[in-house]
């Protein structure tokens, strides 16, 4: 397969006063051409800002600082505005978290769909009404005419996701970004949002990138998938690998914490302590201070990336053992 | 101190600096702003006359510096009464509800039809002009925002814990409207007193020019516009330095309502 | 819609005769006897007696307003003492110049304001945002006959673009000669329209609909317009609306400085001619204008907001 996507080395900081906060530093992966891809972690832990930033949709005063965005061989990270927009929404489609919030109130549902393949070529207005009501039943609104004539405060919590996910997708792009996109739903609609975004990715043939702090979700939904924790990738690993015998103490923690109703007695562990304050870093390992496995080593420099032979890696002196099924029972 | 809005210390010194020269300055200056002096009329500025003079050789430094006293008296006399009926008003219809709440807000709807300089025109209309019936025309329509603000404010204090305990506690509905509600009132009336006092300013000034308000020769700042305005060509300083100061004072104004709404703010937040 | 604009209007029913009231009071303030007053010490007796009678002044005050209400209702709104016509007709006549003049000012102060909110919001916190900020601090401190003044001494004193008064007689010379007027009233509407537009512009342009608006590869300048200020104008529209009574009295200042034949000049010509029935009949005409401003507002927001349409009408 093909790297779709490949961000390499990316940083992306923050202006604050006279100083940069750095909110993501040195953080590589690459996307296969449709492959679903997941990248994990508590929030603040800089995954959102991650995939904003791949389309450069950053908020306020966060900048990438360094590093490349590779799409399609163009490194979006220096590309003008032009080559952005015709790449967001054709190349890349992105759904966000708040349903609420994502739509404009004031459009019918349908504009807001039909709208972005105005400016990805597509002139002619039937055939842009014709695309959107298929984009509508292919994320499975009911009814798409009169959907499509409705604004979102008539639609349920649901449908505007789905109508959300019709807007990313109805440009056919190789890449769909979803961040967060079950969150702020209730549970039996989150199993359906994240149905339908297994299904489109095969039906489309397109590649997924998926930021969640859920790791159920990703283990709903992903091959691959990417720990995050205070602006680093500390462990990626096929999504068999991460909870068969996950290597990074964070890792393991966040396995921990997951509830598993089925099981009587496990105990739920929640993490303790907090991430660090992006601007107040410790010097060595960022994991150091809440980590079982802290050594000396560990905080005074960072741990470098370690390889490993299932086509993953972590970034630990002291990882668990790879077939460390004990460590989550 | 050091904690304050920019434009609250930049307000408070402006309208300090007003209410010196308000007081001060006619004892410091030379001349009579009423004396006139045809020799000397509509003289362009110059070292003498550093505004000018007008058509009756007047100089229009000396009539703007005079003339802070009676704009300055106007957004005192406009703001007062109407903040007084105001909210008393607003707070009798906002705590005890009901009957009076009714009869109070059926008032604010029909006098808020009428623009507030439309009505305020029309009273002085019958009762004659001059400053006095221009400032019981401002009271008998100016007092409709704050009993609005007040009863608004009164409405949220009321179900606030503190009250409803005052409440608990037997304390009368005079205590509780003193001690407990009415700081807090007064400090959203005053912030808007003073957008209010920008505003008296205008209409005093205004109805000054339309010959409704300050009678001459008082140097009233709109007044003197309405003097330059058959010189607007020979002579536009006559005109152009009192609407300077309408300006400067009406920004200086201005800067302290902001200030102290953004001071404010947070402690409102939490009331 | 239909019967939502019904009942707003059966709701102005109390308001209207709250109006009528007021004015009707108005009169009565008149100091001393209302008949001495609006005929002056020359009076005849016979005259007086005519005034008194007509005005009702023999009965008691609650006949007195029912009488004025009839009167009313017959559309005969009294004999102007000054001009001896009918008022009714001419404050009707004076009514479009005055209309003419609201409409434009409001043109002019959307076309001012918006581009200036929009540059404010989009640069928020730098040099055009905090020189706009000083220029409409300054703009709503402006009195309008002093800026009339200003705009007068430059652009028709000086550049002789424009005259410095009147009305014309072809609707082409009177959009020309109602242009200084016009911008004259707009000066002061605008900053609190630009305000207005500047912060709920700014809070739009953060909200998330804009950031799917940018995913969807949109150009800049269509996320700006037809996404963030289609949903920002609202709030600066009411703004707007609200100050509608502050443009009328506005108005009655700028109709007197560049002498627009309107209700503004009219009512202060017949403050020095004592006519107190045109003055009661402006009055009561401008309440009703700024009422009915009101109500097209109201109906405004709900014609360009989906989500008040839905909660008002249901």
């Amino acid at each position: 397969m093909v790297d779709l996507l490949d961000v390499d080395h990316l940083g992306i900081g923050i202006a604050r006063g006279d100083s940069t906060v750095s909110l993501v530093e040195d953080v590589s992966f690459t996307i296969r051409a449709g492959e679903s891809y997941g990248i994990v972690g508590e929030s603040g832990c800089g995954k959102s800002t991650t995939i904003r930033a791949i389309i450069r949709l950053l908020t306020g005063k966060a900048r990438i600082t360094q590093g490349s965005v590779r799409f399609d061989g163009v490194d979006l990270a220096q590309a003008k505005e032009s080559a952005l927009q015709s790449v967001r929404g054709a190349g890349i489609g992105m759904v966000f978290q708040d349903p609420l919030t994502a739509l404009n109130p004031v459009i019918t549902v349908g504009q807001q769909i039909a709208e972005g393949l105005r400016y990805h070529g597509v002139r002619s207005a039937p055939e842009r009404r014709a695309r959107m009501l298929e984009a509508m039943r292919l994320v499975g609104l009911p009814d798409p005419a009169r959907i499509a004539a409705s604004y979102p405060h008539e639609l349920s919590g649901g449908q505007r996701q789905r109508a959300a996910i019709a807007i990313a997708l109805i440009a056919s792009p190789r890449l769909l970004l979803a961040d967060e996109p079950t969150t702020a739903l209730d549970v039996t609609i989150q199993a359906q949002i994240l149905r339908l975004l297994t299904d489109l990715r095969s039906r489309l043939g397109m590649a997924l990138v998926l930021v969640t702090h859920d790791l159920g979700v990703v283990a709903q939904t992903c091959d691959r998938v990417a720990v995050m924790y205070s602006g680093r990738i500390v462990e990626e690993a096929p999504i068999r690998r991460i909870f068969e015998a996950p290597r990074h103490p964070y890792t393991v923690a966040l396995l921990n914490s997951i509830p598993r109703g089925t099981r009587a007695g496990h105990p739920l562990h929640p993490i303790a302590g907090m991430p660090p304050d992006p601007a107040q870093r410790p010097p060595g390992c960022s994991f150091a201070p809440r980590c079982p496995n802290r050594q000396e080593d560990c905080e005074v420099s960072a741990p470098g990336w370690t390889q490993d032979a299932g086509g993953g890696g972590f970034a630990c002196f002291h990882p668990a053992l790879a077939t460390a099924e004990a460590t989550h029972g | 101190m050091k904690h304050w809005p920019r434009n609250l210390k930049l307000g408070l010194g402006l309208m300090l600096g007003w209410i010196l020269v308000a007081i001060f300055g006619p004892m410091l200056l030379p001349g009579d702003p009423t004396t006139m002096d045809l020799m000397h009329s509509l003289h362009p500025p110059s070292l003498a006359f550093p505004f000018g003079t007008d058509n009756l050789g007047r100089g229009v430094f000396t009539r703007v510096i005079y003339g802070s006293r009676i704009d300055l008296q106007i957004a005192l006399f406009c703001v007062v009464p109407a903040f007084v009926i105001g909210t008393t008003v607003g707070m009798a219809a906002g705590y005890f509800g009901k009957l009076t709440d009714a009869i109070s807000m059926r008032l604010v709807d029909i006098a808020v039809a009428f623009p507030f300089f439309v009505a305020v025109i029309a009273i002085v209309a019958v009762l004659g002009p001059g400053l006095k019936n221009m400032y019981i025309a401002v009271a008998a329509v100016g007092w409709v925002s704050y009993a609005r603000i007040t009863r608004a404010e009164i409405l949220v204090v009321k179900q606030a814990d503190y009250v409803q305990a005052a409440r608990l506690l037997g304390f009368g509905n005079t205590r509780i409207l003193a001690r407990h509600i009415l700081p807090n009132v007064i400090v959203q009336a005053a912030v808007y007193a003073t957008s209010d006092a920008v505003l008296d300013i205008f209409l005093g000034s205004s109805l000054g020019w339309l010959g409704l308000g300050a009678q001459p020769p008082l140097p009233e700042w709109g007044l003197i516009i309405a003097d330059g305005y058959s010189f607007v060509s020979q002579a536009p300083w006559i005109s152009g330095f009192p609407g300077l100061a309408i300006v400067l004072l009406a920004i200086s104004l201005s800067l302290l309502g902001d200030g102290l709404a953004d001071a404010l703010r947070p402690e409102l937040g939490r009331a | 819609m239909l019967t939502y604009i019904l009942r707003r209007l059966l709701l102005m029913i109390p308001v209207a005769l709250g109006i009528t009231l007021a004015v009707f009071l108005l009169v009565r303030l008149i100091p001393g006897d209302p008949a001495r007053a609006i005929l002056g010490i020359h009076a005849t007796p016979a005259l007086m007696a005519a005034v008194r009678a007509r005005l009702g002044l023999d009965r008691s005050i609650g006949v007195q307003y029912l009488l004025y209400l009839k009167s009313l209702v017959q559309g005969d709104f009294g004999i102007s003492y000054y001009y001896g016509q009918p008022v009714a007709r001419l404050v009707l006549n004076r009514m479009v110049p005055t209309l003419v003049l609201l409409l434009y000012s409001t043109v002019i102060s959307l076309v001012i304001a918006v581009p200036a909110g929009i540059l404010a919001a989009t640069q928020q916190g730098r040099g055009a945002d905090h020189v706009l900020r000083v220029v409409a601090t300054a703009g709503l401190g402006l009195p309008s006959y002093w800026t009339g003044f200003i705009l007068i001494l430059l652009l028709a004193v000086t550049f002789h673009l424009f005259p410095i008064a009147g009305y014309g007689n072809t609707w082409g010379a009177r959009l020309y000669n109602l242009f200084l007027p016009s911008l004259t009233c707009a000066l002061n509407v605008a900053p609190l329209v630009m305000r207005a537009l500047r912060t709920s512009l700014g809070e739009a342009l953060g909200a998330g609909f804009i950031d799917t608006a940018r995913a969807k590869g949109l150009p800049g300048r269509v996320v700006l317009l037809s996404h963030a200020l289609r949903v920002a104008i609202l709030p600066a529209l009411n703004v707007l609306g609200l100050n509608i009574g502050f443009l009328v009295g506005n108005t009655v200042l700028v109709e007197n400085v560049f002498a627009v034949p309107g209700l503004g000049q009219l009512m202060i010509s017949s403050i020095g001619t004592r006519d107190y029935p045109t003055i009661q009949m402006v009055t009561l005409m401008f309440g009703i204008i700024v009422v009915l401003i009101y109500l097209i507002t109201d109906l405004g927001q709900i014609m360009l907001d989906p989500r008040v349409r839905r909660s008002e009408i249901g």
